[in-house]
């Protein structure tokens, strides 16, 4: 299994992301934002961090690059794609999930352990041995939000679409990376982490 | 070929919350002022598109309003010709 991670100017947890697949035994790819190549990897993680600086919106100067256009076509043919964080923002601008994200309503920083669950089961996230055992609580930090249905008026037919098919799970800033949840929540060894059979060829 | 300045006015769309808006609306207290309310916060744009026409201008500026300098599901924006189009012979005011 070949994974790909996406460096964008301005990511900084791609090197943990390398770091996190390399531990659980999965061959870990570079991928260059100007490159549209995407070295016939079986899924693409868009990092964290502050893609092409967070300019306009978080993430929407990254939908642009030649390597998201790749993305695009290589999710629409149903490839596995992963955005973790400021990687998550360039999802929602590409349009890869619906929705926006907000400043948080209070303005301030938020850090805090959440209640998470899976919304498939047919995803290859939950399936993963310690996400599956470890991940109903996890630590987020985030200074944007999707909006849930308080954050909007009702008068908003956006908001109500939007708010409909929300997430729990995917849809916090995450700036912790898999890893580091793993041993503080489990406090469980990194190598034993195994790769999921699920993962297409 | 002319020089079309254009600004772009972003705002949030009504009925989204704007803490940033909220923020400058609960900071008025500490200035004194209290007839001031409805307060939101959005971003400006100026540019210059060098083209043949003016529709065709504006078009170039619609679709980067529409694509990248705002987001349709949460902003509304408005495009400005501003004073000053010129022909690119002559000198455009600079930023």
């Amino acid at each position: 299994v070949k994974i790909g991670v996406v460096t964008f100017p301005g990511s900084n947890s791609d090197v943990d992301s390398l770091n996190a697949l390399t531990v659980a035994g999965v061959e870990a790819v570079r991928l260059w934002h100007e490159s549209p190549d995407l070295a016939g990897v079986s899924a693409v993680i868009l990092p964290g961090g502050f893609a092409y600086g967070d300019y306009i919106r978080a993430g929407v100067i990254a939908r642009f690059s030649p390597v998201m256009g790749s993305v695009k076509d290589f999710a629409a043919a149903g490839g596995y794609v992963l955005g973790i964080c400021n990687g998550f923002q360039v999802l929602a601008e590409s349009g890869l999930v619906p929705g926006a994200l907000l400043r948080n309503r209070s303005l301030r920083f938020a850090g805090r352990l959440v209640n998470i669950k899976p919304e498939r089961l047919d995803s290859p996230l939950p399936v993963l041995p310690p996400v599956r055992r470890c991940a109903s609580r996890l630590p987020t930090a985030r200074a944007a939000t999707t909006p849930t249905r308080r954050r909007w008026t009702r008068s908003s037919a956006t908001a109500r679409s939007s708010s409909d098919t929300s997430t729990t799970t995917a849809r916090r800033r995450w700036t912790r990376t898999i890893r580091r949840t793993r041993t503080a929540r489990c406090g469980q060894s990194q190598a034993s982490a195994t790769p999921p059979a699920t993962w297409p060829a | 070929m002319s020089d079309f300045r254009y600004a772009v006015n972003v705002l949030p769309k009504p009925g989204i919350l704007d803490p940033q808006g909220r923020a400058v609306e609960l900071s008025l207290p500490h200035l004194h002022v209290t007839n001031v309310s409805k307060v939101r916060v959005g971003r400006r744009v100026e540019l210059t598109v060098t083209s043949g026409s003016e529709a065709e201008a504006r078009a170039v500026v619609d679709g980067l309003a529409k694509e990248l300098l705002s987001n349709p599901l949460i902003e509304v924006y408005a495009i400005e010709l501003l004073e000053g189009t010129s022909s690119t012979t002559s000198k455009v005011p600079a930023l």
